[in-house]
């Protein structure tokens, strides 16, 4: 897949073949890009709407990327950056505190026709739902795709150290709301 | 739904601390053919961004709004510094034009005098006095030339009653 990166990265910088290696770059991510922000905001639509964003954004921003990081975590890191600035968009307009928009995002999660599971993966969105906006962006990534600490460094700009005490608090937070301990 | 293209983890593991009941399906999905759809529907988004915005057609109304803008502008100037610097400045005297500098004094009093006199100024001797003989040569051999004076001199005698 490397190789392939490497080849699409080539075909995007030339300007004749560019809009055709666009299509495949969105044809290739945009599954796993979309599970990235559907985690992070939770509402399908929302998810459609950022994901859209992302992939404009990484148009726009073709000629900067130096492939000093591969691609896919280029990819990774504005779909991160663009699902943070949607919540903190709506959190501006609706004028609500992280702990309303906790409330917000849970509301918001509920009336969604698209999401759907057992009583148990309710709860645990929910409580996913309590952390804090990095450790839950950590924990999603972790837990759900199992993104290595180095690469989730780089696509977080946070030191593994710091990643892995993140993770560390927000798993124990998820276990002991589970629990009902919390 | 897991994210599989991940590479190893230089921290040393992949491990993932397990939370009892918690599962790690997600409880989410998509309209029916979301992703077989999104490609086209991403297309027609980025045709939409690309399009070069149409040439906006100008109406005669459009025409003097520079002109009226300008003169708002100038308009705006004056009442904020001009009125009120004249209504501050209003009981003081305006500056008089004396377009007459020292310089220019002293070269149209200069113009009336002739070299003589000029010369007995220069000397300090204010008063009409006539030059000694020797001061008068070094003056006329300054400003004339030989020629210019033998032919001063020779007019002088023609004119002299004989």
């Amino acid at each position: 897949m490397q190789n392939s990166d490497q080849e699409l990265t080539v075909r995007l910088r030339s300007e004749k073949e560019r809009h055709a290696a666009f299509q495949e770059l969105v044809t290739r991510y945009q599954e796993r890009l979309y599970w990235h922000i559907r985690k992070i905001v939770l509402h399908h639509d929302d998810a459609d709407d950022v994901l859209q964003n992302t992939f404009l954004k990484v148009w726009k921003n073709l000629g900067q990327f130096r492939e000093e990081s591969s691609l896919f975590t280029w990819l990774y890191r504005i779909a991160t950056n663009e699902s943070i600035t949607f919540i903190n968009a709506r959190k501006r307009h609706t004028l609500v505190s992280m702990d309303d928009m906790s409330d917000t995002l849970k509301n918001r999660l509920e009336a969604d026709d698209y999401y759907e599971g057992t009583a148990i993966q309710k709860k645990l969105q929910q409580a996913i739902l309590t952390l804090p906006e990095k450790q839950r962006l950590v924990f999603n990534m972790r837990y759900f795709d199992e993104v290595p600490y180095q690469q989730m460094s780089e696509i977080l700009d946070t030191s593994v150290g710091a990643l892995k005490a993140s993770y560390h608090h927000a798993a124990r937070k998820v276990e002991d709301f589970l629990t009902g301990t919390d | 739904m897991k994210n599989m293209e991940f590479t190893d983890d230089h921290s040393g593991s992949r491990e993932t601390r397990e939370i009892p009941g918690a599962p790690r399906e997600l409880p989410f999905r998509v309209p029916r053919h979301y992703f077989d759809d999104f490609p086209a529907r991403m297309q027609a988004a980025l045709e939409r961004e690309t399009a070069p915005e149409p040439a906006k057609k100008l109406r005669l109304a459009d025409y003097p709004k520079p002109i009226i803008g300008l003169a708002a502008a100038f308009a705006a100037v004056f009442l904020i510094v001009y009125w009120p610097t004249r209504l501050i400045t209003k009981d003081q005297p305006l500056a008089t034009h004396n377009t007459h500098t020292d310089e220019e004094k002293i070269i149209n009093l200069v113009e009336h005098v002739d070299d003589h006199t000029f010369l007995n100024l220069l000397e300090g001797n204010a008063k009409n006095e006539s030059p000694d003989d020797e001061l008068l040569e070094t003056y006329l051999a300054a400003n004339y030339s030989d020629l210019e004076i033998f032919m001063e001199i020779n007019e002088k005698q023609q004119k002299q009653p004989k």
